[in-house]
């Protein structure tokens, strides 16, 4: 479960504190996450897991679950 | 090593080399226009020497004052820059008749990689992949014709004297080609006075990946790594970086090791840079090597941490690399951002951004006055960072902090440029310009309203 | 009066060898000087400085010699040379009256000998560059009066 890394990655790429981010946490509603810092969160992802996510992929992610199941499949 | 280097060049590359010589202990000597009798590089050289009016022709590309200059002042070497008469074979024969070290390749070296045919010869001899296309010069419509069945469309028509976009024309159907092919003949016969013309396929919208590459004269010769110059305006590159996103390491080795080959097949030395285009199936080809410093040289430096003009200068000097290839590592990602006047006038007032990750490369200060006669990049702003978005995050903030007030720059297109999705997304190629422009402009706009 | 009139009027100026123009004409006045006439080489590019209404052309624009009297410039970088062979009479010396075109010394360059000559007539008042010593572009030679 690489849920961990993302909290990580999040908080320091959006910097919004430790204990909003939770496995089902809604990004846009819960975290405030913009187009603009989902943008660069899926770089920030990109390198920390040394992964691409593709255009549709990055569409979907609403939650932060659904990063971290994305993310335990290309792993 | 050279006791005195004369620069032959203006601008911010005439600082860089003096800033490099001074650390280096080598006195420098500045040759300069009258309209840059007020310039950075004459106030910083041990001396300096005016060699003509503002016209390029009778003053920087005066090889017969330059070399004068070089006697009178008995400088050892001449570092020749970026542009001028960097990629001039005569003049860097001119300098070795006279037994005054010209920093960069060997006349004869520089002579043949200038010939596109001959340079696209020896790569294909030296299985450097090329653009697919004739071998020999395309002679009638119809062979044209029959090669580009054979390729498939869409076709670039090159005029073998060719360049900077003259003799060119692209052929996306058997209906255009007979058209492009008369006309890019015409043209070259107008413009260079040789019509010879070639037939390549046409790569669309590719991304310009360029190796640097240093080698001594002693065979040894190491890739740095690639840069990015896919953000370009009309020819013009307005941002590059290092690493491109578009590589991954085995394709960076891979491509790295063509680029040294490519080198090595020239018998090149001093620095240089194999220029590849690529296509979205990661397919490169060769399309030139220039044979002198470049412009974004610092974006490859900020990674490497490898001073390139200080190893110019020790290989013209004779000397060793130091590095081998395997010491050679990526550790950082960098971009550097062109700011360019787009308005001559007198600098009223100027602050530079700075901090950790980011340099600055310029020759203006408050007061100093921008000149029509030269080219318009008056700045280059060079930041780097462990990953490539805090790369963008860092230029954002040094681009916010710059302040010239006098001249109109770019510097705000580029902030909001950094904002764009396709840029932030890295799998950007040379038709990002075109595609994206007129969005960021209207930011721009809108930004300006609020 | 617009621009097209003034070009052409400097134009004229330009070529020929007045060395001042004053002219007001429907309530512009222009004053027009060379500063100092560049001998053998072409004049570089004029620069026109943009103040309504009278417009100064600098046909011009010396960095730091702000030489105010007449002057014969160096047109090139090289070695000067006062008089045709070493032990040879100079060209001129000071007192004497060059008329226009004649030679006033030897700039040699990547071994070719460039004759220098004035630009205009005058009496030379001082040599300036030294015999045998390194000149640069648009250093002054010497003056005339």
């Amino acid at each position: 479960m690489s849920f961990e890394k993302v909290k990580n990655t999040i908080m320091e790429t959006i910097n919004c504190d430790e204990d909003k981010i939770t496995i089902d946490a809604r990004l846009k509603e819960d975290l405030g996450i913009d187009s603009l810092d989902a943008m660069e969160l899926s770089m920030a992802l990109e390198e920390a897991f040394g992964i691409t996510i593709d255009e549709e992929a990055l569409k979907d992610f609403d939650t932060v679950q659904k990063i971290v199941s994305y993310i335990d499949e290309q792993a | 090593m050279f006791k005195r280097i004369l620069i032959a060049n203006r601008g911010e590359i005439a600082v860089r080399v003096i800033r490099c010589c001074r650390e280096m202990g080598i006195e420098t000597v500045a040759v300069y226009s009258e309209a840059d009798a007020k310039s950075l590089p004459v106030m910083t050289a041990n001396y300096a020497v005016c060699i003509g009016p503002a016209k390029a022709s009778e003053s920087y590309l005066n090889q017969d004052a330059i070399l004068e200059t070089a006697r009178q002042m008995e400088c050892d070497a001449i570092h020749p820059g970026y542009g001028f008469l960097s990629e001039n074979a005569d003049f860097a024969e001119k300098c070795e008749k006279n037994h005054i070290a010209f920093i960069g390749p060997s006349s004869e070296i520089i002579r043949r990689m200038g010939d596109k045919q001959e340079a696209r010869q020896l790569m294909i001899a030296s299985e450097v992949p090329v653009v697919p296309g004739s071998r020999e010069l395309i002679h009638t419509v119809q062979e044209a014709e029959e090669l580009a069945e054979k390729l498939g469309y869409p076709v670039l028509l090159k005029a073998s004297a060719g360049g900077g976009g003259k003799g060119m024309r692209k052929a996306y159907s058997k209906e255009e080609l007979a058209g492009a092919f008369q006309t890019a003949k015409a043209e070259a016969k107008a413009a260079f006075g040789n019509d010879d013309m070639y037939l390549e396929k046409l790569i669309v919208n590719p991304r310009h990946i360029e190796f640097q590459i240093l080698a001594d004269r002693f065979g040894n010769t190491v890739y740095l790594g690639e840069r990015d110059c896919s953000i370009q305006k009309n020819n013009q590159k307005l941002l590059e970086e290092a690493p491109s996103v578009g590589l991954n390491e085995s394709l960076r080795r891979e491509m790295g090791e063509v680029a040294v080959r490519a080198a090595k097949a020239a018998g090149y030395f001093s620095a240089g840079t194999i220029e590849f285009v690529m296509d979205a199936e990661k397919h490169y080809y060769f399309i030139e090597m220039n044979t002198r410093i470049q412009v974004e040289h610092p974006v490859t430096e900020a990674i490497t941490d490898i001073d390139l003009i200080r190893e110019q200068i020790r290989i013209a000097a004779g000397m060793k690399l130091t590095m081998k290839q395997e010491e050679i590592t990526i550790r950082k990602h960098a971009i550097e951002c062109r700011i360019n006047a787009l308005t001559p006038g007198t600098i009223s007032f100027l602050h530079f951004p700075s901090g950790y990750g980011v340099r600055t490369e310029s020759h203006v200060f408050t007061g100093y006055e921008v000149s029509p006669f030269y080219d318009s990049m008056i700045a280059k702003i060079i930041v780097s960072g462990d990953t490539r978005l805090e790369a963008v995050r860092r230029l954002r903030r040094a681009l916010e902090e710059l302040i010239i007030e006098g001249v109109k720059t770019n510097f705000e297109f580029m902030h909001l440029l950094t904002y764009h999705p396709a840029f932030l997304k890295g799998n950007y190629n040379t038709g990002f310009w075109e595609e994206h422009h007129k969005t960021i402009e209207k930011w721009n706009e809108e930004g300006r309203e609020q | 009066m617009e621009m097209k009139q003034i070009y052409e009027i400097w134009d004229r100026f330009e070529s020929s060898s007045l060395s001042q123009l004053e002219l007001s004409m429907n309530g512009v006045q222009i004053s027009l000087k060379k500063e100092c006439a560049a001998t053998t080489a072409a004049m570089p590019a004029p620069r026109v400085e943009s103040q309504a209404p009278a417009t100064e052309a600098k046909t011009s624009k010396q960095a730091e010699q702000k030489a105010d009297g007449k002057c014969v410039k160096a047109p090139l970088v090289g070695t000067f040379y006062a008089s045709p062979a070493p032990d040879a009479e100079p060209f001129v010396k000071v007192g004497d009256t060059v008329k226009k075109g004649d030679v006033i010394g030897i700039i040699e360059a990547m071994k070719l000998m460039n004759e220098v000559r004035a630009g205009e007539s005058g009496v030379v008042t001082e040599i300036l560059a030294r015999d045998g010593g390194m000149v640069e572009y648009g250093q002054p030679l010497l003056t005339l009066e």
